[in-house]
C-alpha cells in the first residue's frame, strides 16, 4: 500500500515538473507577444507589462485544463486583449472622476480670474512659442512631429471598432500573416481579410 | 503606408525586468495541482453521492405511500393498517393481504378515496363465539352473570387425580362345541 502510493505520489509530481517545463518554455516564447498585445491596447509600457503578467498568472492557473496546448497563443493573446480592455476601461473611469473632483476644487473664484488674465497669457505664450519654433532643432522638429503623428494614429486605431482593431494590431506584431492571425483570434481567414480590408479603409479615412 | 507606422509604433520590447516578474508572482502563486486535484476529487464525491442518492429514490419501496385525491372538504380516512374485522352477520371476512379502497362520505358530494396498505392479514373470529363473548361482557357489566364463583373456583389448587385402577381381565374359557346328531358330515 505505502509503495503504491509513493508510485502515485511520484507519477504526480512528474506531472507537475513536465507541465511547469512546457509552461515555462511557453512563457519565454510569448511574453513579447501577450506585451505588445497589451501594449497596443495601453500604449504605456509598465501598463502593459502589469496585463501581461496578469495575463500569464491566468494561464498559469488554468493551464493543466488547456486540452489542446497548441492554442495556448491564441489562449493567451485573447486573454491579454480583454485584460487590457477592461484596464483602459477602468483606467479611463478613474481619469473622469479625477477630472471632475479637479474641476469642482477649482471653482468659480479661479475661472473668474482666469477668464480676466486670459488675453495676455495668451498673447504671451504664443509669443514663446513661435520663439521657441524657431529655436528648436530640426531633429527635435522631426521628433514633435513624428510624436504628434503618433498620436494621431492611434487615436484613429482606438476610434475604430473593437474586431477591426484587433485584426489589425495582430496583424502588426512579430508579422503574423493572415492565416496566423485567423487561428489567434479563432476565426476564418477570410473574416481576417476583410476586417483587415475594412480597418485600413477606416484609417485612411480617419488620417485624411 | 498604415500598416508600417503601426508595425513601427508596436515594435516596442518589455524591460529585461519583465520575465524575471513574471516567473517571480508565479512562483508565488500557489501549487494549481493541489486545489485543482481536491477539486476533481470533491466533484467526483459530489457525483458519487448523487448516483447514490438517485438509486436509492428511484428504487420501489416493498409499502406503497399512502395516496389521496385532493379535495377541499375535510375527509375521514383510516391512515393506519386496522385488522379487518367484520361484525355483520354472515359477513365472510376479508383476509386478502393487499391494499383495498375505503370510502369515506364526506358532507359534501365528493368522495375520497384512500388507498390503504394492509400488510398483516385479517384475524378470522367465529362471529357466534363473538356474540357469546359479548353477551357475557354485557351480561357481566349488567349485573346479570355473576362471575364470582368462577374466579373463585379458579384461584382453588388444581384437585388431585384419582388413583387409576387395575384393569383386570378375566381369563378366557372357550368350551368344545357339541356336535349335533343328524348335522352334515355327522356319522349316524
Amino acid at each position: 500500500m505505502h509503495d503504491q502510493t509513493a508510485r502515485i505520489a511520484a507519477s504526480l509530481v512528474t506531472v507537475d515538473q513536465e507541465l511547469e517545463r512546457e509552461f515555462e518554455s511557453r512563457l519565454v516564447e510569448t511574453s513579447t507577444l501577450a506585451f505588445r498585445v497589451a501594449y497596443g491596447v495601453l500604449r504605456h509600457k509598465q501598463d502593459a507589462e502589469d496585463v501581461a503578467q496578469e495575463a500569464f498568472v491566468k494561464a498559469y492557473r488554468n493551464f493543466r485544463d488547456l486540452r489542446n496546448r497548441e492554442r495556448f497563443r491564441a489562449w493567451l493573446v485573447r486573454m491579454t486583449w480583454r485584460l487590457a480592455i477592461d484596464r483602459r476601461r477602468n483606467d479611463r473611469r478613474r481619469e473622469a472622476r479625477e477630472d471632475r473632483a479637479a474641476e469642482v476644487q477649482r471653482g468659480v473664484t479661479s475661472q473668474s480670474y482666469a477668464a480676466d488674465r486670459m488675453p495676455a497669457a495668451a498673447t504671451s505664450s504664443s509669443a514663446q512659442g513661435s520663439r521657441a519654433v524657431q529655436g528648436i532643432s530640426p531633429a527635435v522638429h522631426d521628433d514633435l512631429e513624428a510624436r504628434e503623428r503618433a498620436e494621431r494614429l492611434w487615436a484613429a486605431i482606438d476610434a475604430l471598432p473593437e474586431k477591426l482593431r484587433i485584426a489589425i494590431v495582430l496583424a502588426n506584431i512579430e508579422e503574423h500573416d493572415i492565416g496566423e492571425v485567423a487561428r489567434l483570434l479563432d476565426v476564418p481567414e477570410g473574416t481576417v481579410k476583410s476586417r483587415l480590408f475594412l480597418a485600413r479603409r477606416r484609417l485612411k479615412e480617419l488620417l485624411r | 503606408m498604415i500598416d508600417e507606422e503601426i508595425r513601427e509604433a508596436l515594435d516596442v520590447d518589455p524591460s529585461p525586468a519583465f520575465l524575471a516578474r513574471v516567473r517571480t508572482r508565479i512562483a508565488a502563486e500557489p501549487e494549481p495541482s493541489a486545489w485543482r486535484w481536491s477539486w476533481r476529487s470533491a466533484a467526483a464525491c459530489a457525483l458519487a453521492a448523487s448516483v447514490v442518492l438517485a438509486t436509492i429514490v428511484s428504487r420501489p419501496h416493498e409499502a406503497k405511500p399512502v395516496t389521496a385525491v385532493p379535495a377541499p372538504a375535510p375527509a375521514v380516512a383510516r391512515n393506519s393498517p386496522q385488522p379487518a374485522v367484520s361484525t355483520r352477520e354472515g359477513d365472510a371476512h376479508q383476509v386478502d393481504g393487499g391494499p383495498r379502497s375505503v370510502r369515506a362520505a364526506t358532507p359534501h358530494t365528493k368522495t375520497t378515496v384512500v388507498r390503504i396498505p394492509e400488510p398483516e392479514p385479517a384475524i378470522l373470529i367465529d362471529q357466534r363465539e363473538m356474540r357469546t363473548l359479548r353477551m357475557l361482557i354485557d351480561g357481566v357489566r349488567d349485573g346479570r352473570v355473576d362471575l364470582t364463583a368462577a374466579m373463585n373456583s379458579r384461584s382453588h389448587a388444581p384437585a388431585e387425580p384419582e388413583p387409576v385402577a387395575d384393569i383386570v381381565i378375566a381369563p378366557l374359557t372357550i368350551e368344545p362345541i357339541a356336535p349335533v346328531p343328524g348335522a352334515e358330515g355327522v356319522r349316524p
